[in-house]
């Protein structure tokens, strides 16, 4: 009984990890809709800048103050990656738009490029990132059940970052204004929306959000120059089984496929539950191509 | 390798209850395993694990706090006490930085390097065939200890050892074969392979 319990936490701290690292793309790639193969390395940039916030406290403020770098860290991931972010949209992925296939080939361009920097700087091998004293060990429910800190601080923080972006998107201005931008953007350029500007936050902000999760996964696991490539197909998988251009999309696919995961794994073993994953994602999508949700459009090409 | 979530493996641990677990995880997968096996409160001393791919190079990625008392079984140290290591080591951190360490591989390949040499000065030539010819039998004095290449079948014999994962990141060994195992590439002399090896 205390198994399947902790499963079941289980499968909702996978979909709360799986939910962190695709909400970034659910907004490049589900909103603006470019197939954004560079996001893992988005993820990347934030593991690699709290690694940086965690020698820059030992190196300046010493073993008193250790334990906050990572509160410091959560908001520097996102502006450093989000930086980054900004920089690929004016130079790259700016000539990109409408261009579905090109931009999946210089997205990975890019993701190779960031890779390779990565290994120069920091160098091939995995970085240790500790965690915070304050996040290790768990909480004991009964005495077989231990529910670790750090799973339910992931859970946390999707949490607040789903509702940040949906209370950015649906209560402020400039969430509106990009609503307005990626569902016709003729009509929101004559209306005097700088298109272009909006273009370059939105992908900012994508790429920002990977970087928070890529602040988290330091919690669970390694940090090297590959660490995006473990994730890209799962979040892709997760954008596109939810439905694209759909946050609670983006939500409900990364529940059914974290509690898929744990429960096909449980039953089986990690290799073929991921196989049988897959393919049940595979025969749904068959089912209903456009995912769990989909936008109502009149727009005739879509 | 690249699997990243071991909560559902960890949670079958956990139910199994072992005495031992025999770990043959690759590269960074390791790195999420051991993390996730001692945020669950399974250390060292409840289970331990023994790994057979996770170096001193590897430990650094793992964070030594979370794999310390851990077993792994290589052919080598940097703890190893020959005086070819002493010098090795010295070495090794002169060029690449006092804070980097050795391990198996590094070592390994520092090996084949110099066996290479040797092979080919004894057969005079470049020529793969003769190299080959000339490497059987050779022997080297390597850090880990005396190697020698198997005529047979050009694997290396080697001494076995198992460690435990110091807190500074470093393996203290804790058994070791007296000298070099003949290589046994394909179990022929192991009796439960016996069906396997029908060569």
């Amino acid at each position: 009984m205390d198994t399947y319990l902790l499963q079941i936490f289980n499968g909702i701290s996978v979909s709360s990890v799986l939910l962190l690292a695709a909400l970034g793309l659910a907004i490049t790639f589900g909103l603006m809709k470019i197939i954004n193969m560079a996001h893992g390395e988005m993820i990347m940039i934030g593991a690699y800048t709290t690694y940086m916030v965690q020698n820059l406290f030992i190196s300046f403020l010493g073993d008193r103050y250790f334990d906050l770098y990572f509160i410091a860290a959560i908001p520097l991931s996102f502006l450093i990656t989000g930086f980054v972010g900004y920089l690929l949209e004016i130079s790259i992925v700016k000539r990109l738009y409408g261009r579905t296939l090109d931009s999946l080939l210089a997205t990975w361009g890019i993701s190779l490029i960031l890779q390779q920097l990565a290994r120069n700087i920091f160098g091939a091998p995995n970085v240790d990132v500790k965690s915070p004293a304050w996040l290790n060990g768990g909480v004991v429910v009964l005495s077989n059940i231990q529910l670790p800190y750090k799973r339910l601080f992931i859970i946390l923080l999707a949490a607040l970052c789903i509702a940040g972006v949906y209370l950015f998107l649906f209560k402020s201005d400039s969430g509106r204004r990009i609503r307005a931008v990626m569902q016709n953007r003729s009509m929101a350029e004559s209306l005097g929306i700088n298109t272009r500007k909006v273009d370059s936050m939105t992908f900012a902000i994508g790429s920002g959000l990977a970087g928070i999760a890529g602040c988290a996964l330091t919690l669970l696991g390694s940090i090297g120059p590959t660490l995006g490539t473990n994730y890209i197909v799962d979040t892709f998988m997760v954008v596109v089984l939810g439905g694209v251009g759909r946050i609670i999309g983006t939500v409900a696919g990364a529940a059914a496929i974290g509690i898929g995961n744990t429960t096909f794994e449980y039953f089986t073993n990690a290799s073929l539950g991921k196989v049988l994953v897959f393919l049940a994602v595979i025969l749904f999508l068959q089912w209903k191509p456009q995912g769990f949700f989909s936008i109502s459009s009149r727009v005739l090409d879509e | 390798m690249g699997h990243t979530d071991y909560s559902t493996i960890v949670n079958k641990i956990k139910t199994a209850k072992p005495d031992v677990v025999f770990n043959t995880l690759n590269g960074d997968s390791n790195v999420a395993f051991f993390k996730q096996l001692k945020d669950a409160g399974i250390t060292s001393e409840d289970i331990t694990v023994c790994s057979v791919s996770v170096a001193e190079e590897e430990i650094r990625g793992i964070g030594a706090e979370n794999i310390k008392g851990h077993l792994v079984s290589w052919n080598y140290y940097q703890t190893t006490d020959t005086p070819e290591n002493k010098e090795f080591v010295e070495k090794y951190k002169a060029k690449y930085g006092s804070d980097r360490v050795t391990d198996d591989p590094i070592e390994a390949a520092y090996i084949a390097v110099h066996l290479w040499a040797e092979a080919v000065k004894k057969a005079g030539s470049f020529e793969v065939k003769k190299v080959k010819e000339a490497s059987k039998g050779l022997e080297f004095k390597a850090p880990e200890g005396l190697v020698r290449i198997e005529g047979e079948n050009q694997h290396l014999w080697k001494p076995v050892r198992i460690g435990e994962v110091q807190e500074d990141g470093l393996i203290k060994e804790i058994w070791s074969t007296s000298e070099a195992v003949r290589p046994d590439p394909y179990l022929k002399t192991y009796d439960w392979a016996k069906d396997l090896s029908d060569q």
